[in-house]
């Protein structure tokens, strides 16, 4: 069985690495695009919270070498060689747009929350009024994240956000970050907090660019 | 909550976002091999509950210095 941690742009070496099971990671060009990854000949790796662990430490150290490095979900197998060449096919020229794309770059999360006091509250006339209050609620909720992210979005290459945005959760997105820009995106999320205090506002990485390695509809969600 | 439990504090965090991209994100091939993930979805759905909270961010952010979030994965 093979089981994959990241496609890496070609030609690369990589270090000497351990993956699950405590199996030596391997870069295998194959089908014109290489791939890190482990072999398992008899047992199927269990996916619990080591394996977790140790797939994202495998992708964390790939991705501080040179090469662009796309890190692959965890729990991507496949029964042999054959059966990657073909999943590799289709996606080749996806991946190969993508592994450009995050080139050079870091992801960094952002999440920011606003306390439930900020929300619209007191006594409505009626459903109406109550419902009226409501939109103007989102509205302003809508235009604030819209603002927050504006902040912070020209820095860097590309950005996701989580569809959902419910609760105390304003903005809950990813940034893509050229590696040399992560210092003034930095800033800018510290004059956020600044100017914004009624917000908690979490700045999180760098990671490996998790969140720009598929395209929308996958793993983006 | 302590100054003395805010490294804890934040490592979960840490985790959290760290589990969120290797559940959820990154590249997906069409395998024909699924395995099947054990006792990582109870650990990451208590911990979504945690960072939905704006009193957990809060209390990060009374740290001295913001925590060194990818301590985790190297643990």
């Amino acid at each position: 069985m093979i089981y994959l941690y990241a496609i890496l742009a070609a030609p690369v070496s990589i270090p000497s690495l351990v993956g699950l099971d405590d199996a030596p990671v391997e870069a295998r060009s194959v089908a014109g695009t290489t791939v890190a990854m482990t072999e398992h000949a008899d047992v199927v790796p269990a996916l619990d919270r080591d394996a977790v662990l140790r797939h994202a430490r495998v992708v964390e150290q790939l991705a501080e070498g040179d090469a662009a490095v796309l890190p692959v979900r965890l729990g991507v197998a496949f029964a042999d060689e054959l059966a990657l060449q073909r999943a590799l096919r289709e996606q080749a020229g996806d991946l190969e747009a993508r592994l450009e794309l995050v080139r050079g770059c870091v992801e960094l999360g952002l999440r920011v929350l606003a306390p439930d006091g900020e929300r619209e509250r007191g006594a409505f006339a009626g459903g109406a009024e109550y419902m009226h209050a409501r939109l103007r609620e989102e509205s302003r909720r809508e235009r604030l994240a819209g603002e927050l992210h504006e902040c912070v979005a020209h820095v860097a290459r590309d950005s996701v956000q989580r569809a959902s945005r419910s609760g105390s959760v304003l903005l809950d997105a990813a940034y893509l970050v050229p590696g040399g820009a992560v210092a003034t995106f930095r800033e800018e999320v510290e004059r956020l907090e600044q100017s914004h205090p009624e917000l908690a506002v979490l700045c999180t990485g760098p990671w490996p660019a998790y969140s720009f390695a598929a395209s929308a509809g996958g793993a983006t969600s | 909550m302590t100054a003395a439990d805010q490294p804890a504090l934040a490592e979960e965090v840490a985790l959290l976002e760290l589990v969120d991209r290797v559940l959820n994100k990154g590249v997906v091939l069409s395998g024909d091999i699924t395995l099947s993930v054990a006792g990582v979805d109870l650990v990451y759905v208590g911990l979504r509950v945690l960072l939905a909270s704006v009193g957990t961010l809060e209390r990060l952010h009374e740290s001295p210095r913001p925590p060194a979030l990818r301590a985790s994965a190297r643990s």
